[in-house]
């Protein structure tokens, strides 16, 4: 069986073996931001529009202009 | 910015549907209603028909007149016309109004005697229901017995709509 110790009077240790950001450390960070510009841009092209779409059909594609005096446009205007 | 106004539809915006035994012509019946006439809209145009809430004589603000000729004009008076929306492919979705010929007619020249025309179709809260893009606005025509070429060349054949036009001003 393993045993484990502790020596409980020493407190925690900084490591400061490495205390610069590495190339790979870095890299991921930008690729980790272009992909979340890739899905910001697809929900705004793609994902968005279905949900226009949907809430077109729930009111049989009829669209409330609001600000046109109250009239509602059935079709894609 | 979507800006509604008054207008009065003309025939001449109107695209015929030719079928029939003559130039600018098509054939209609008893039997079927047959599309005549349709209104193509661009995106970011659409319209109500009709104008006005008052379905009476008296206090309607909008008229329709409609007189369909055949060659030789001979005009043809028997049957009944209706307002239909239709999809690219040109079928019929739904009637938006119908009404007989002859009621259509009424006003060549004096436009109180026209037939009252208030808007055809309301929303669930009132409101005017504008046809857009990319659907179509069809004049159907059914005659009550025979058959008759409506001549869109005839002087005679042509129609006054009232209605509310919405565009897109930018």
């Amino acid at each position: 069986m393993a045993k484990f110790s502790a020596d409980l009077t020493k407190g925690p240790t900084l490591d400061t073996s490495n205390p610069k950001r590495s190339l790979k450390d870095s890299l991921g960070w930008v690729v980790g931001a272009g992909f979340l510009f890739f899905l910001v841009t697809v929900a705004g092209t793609y994902v968005a529009p279905l949900f226009g779409r949907l809430t077109s059909s729930l009111t049989g594609g009829r669209v409330n202009t609001g600000g046109s005096g109250g009239i509602t446009i059935d079709g894609d205007f | 910015m979507r800006q509604p106004f008054e207008d009065r539809l003309e025939l001449s915006e109107f695209t015929l549907v030719e079928g029939g035994t003559t130039d600018n012509s098509v054939e209609v019946n008893s039997q079927n209603w047959v599309t005549i006439y349709y209104l193509e809209f661009e995106k970011g145009e659409a319209v109500a028909l009709g104008q006005g809430r008052a379905a009476n004589q008296t206090d309607a603000v909008g008229r329709a007149y409609a007189e369909f000729d055949e060659d030789g004009a001979t005009d043809i008076s028997s049957g009944k016309v209706r307002f239909v929306k239709l999809n690219r492919q040109m079928n019929p979705m739904r009637v938006i109004s119908q009404r007989p010929l002859a009621q259509l007619a009424k006003g060549a020249s004096d436009e109180s005697a026209r037939d009252p025309f208030p808007v055809q179709e309301r929303g669930q809260g009132g409101e005017p229901v504008a046809i857009g893009y990319p659907y179509r606005i069809g004049i159907q025509m059914k005659l009550n017995s025979g058959t008759a070429n409506v001549d869109d060349a005839e002087g005679g054949t042509t129609a006054e709509l009232d209605a509310i036009r919405v565009e897109e001003t930018g």
